[in-house]
């Protein structure tokens, strides 16, 4: 049974919003860089305050930023 | 590399001289005197000189609380199967009809906290890597 993945649009929405930095995105939301790297490759789930969070800066519901297949 | 990383490093390096010292000095002084070599394990009261001032007002988030967790898991369980290992060796090797020493226990001591640092340490350098 394949495993369920948690996938994000963070990359692509962060690029439309004048291009907004990792580091940018990453003090927005109180986090380090390296956990918005970690979000966006796909090897790190965010907590849901914090999926809340990097929604609301992007003005999106979290549905929109985030997906999961089972 | 984020100061959690920087830490675990350096608990790893620390950890691994005091144990190749150790070790070395076990030919030309003996197990009992060799031990002084964990003294270097002192060292690792100067972490908060290695993680330094970082330009990034966080040090510290929910990643690196998890990697914390999940690394204290995985260095508690070794730990626990050394020490249980410690103690059946400290018991084959000095039966019941004979007095066990103190340097033994203390020899015991310093090599599960040595085994806890390198696992622990070890672990939180591997999941940083793996994430």
């Amino acid at each position: 049974m394949p495993e369920p993945v948690l996938n994000n649009q963070i990359r692509r929405l962060r690029f439309e919003r004048a291009e907004m930095t990792q580091q940018a995105l990453a003090e927005a939301v109180g986090v380090t860089r390296q956990t918005i790297i970690s979000i966006e490759s796909g090897k790190y789930a965010p907590s849901l305050p914090l999926a809340i969070r990097i929604a609301r800066v992007f003005g999106r519901a979290v549905e929109e930023v985030f997906s999961y297949d089972a | 590399m984020v100061a959690q990383q920087r830490h675990a490093l350096f608990r790893v390096l620390v950890t691994s001289a005091a144990l190749i010292l150790f070790l070395g000095l076990i030919p030309r002084v003996g197990v009992w005197r060799a031990q002084s070599a964990f003294g270097v394990l002192g060292f690792l009261g100067a972490a908060p000189l290695v993680i330094g001032k970082s330009r990034a007002r966080l040090l510290f988030d929910e990643r690196d609380r998890q990697i914390h967790l999940k690394a204290i898991q995985i260095g508690t369980g070794i730990f626990w199967v050394l020490f249980a290992a410690g103690m059946w060796a400290a018991y084959w090797h000095f039966h019941n009809d004979r007095v066990v020493p103190v340097t033994g226990i203390a020899l015991l001591a310093w090599l599960t906290w040595t085994a806890f640092e390198l696992c622990n340490a070890g672990a939180m350098l591997f999941l940083y890597r793996r994430s």
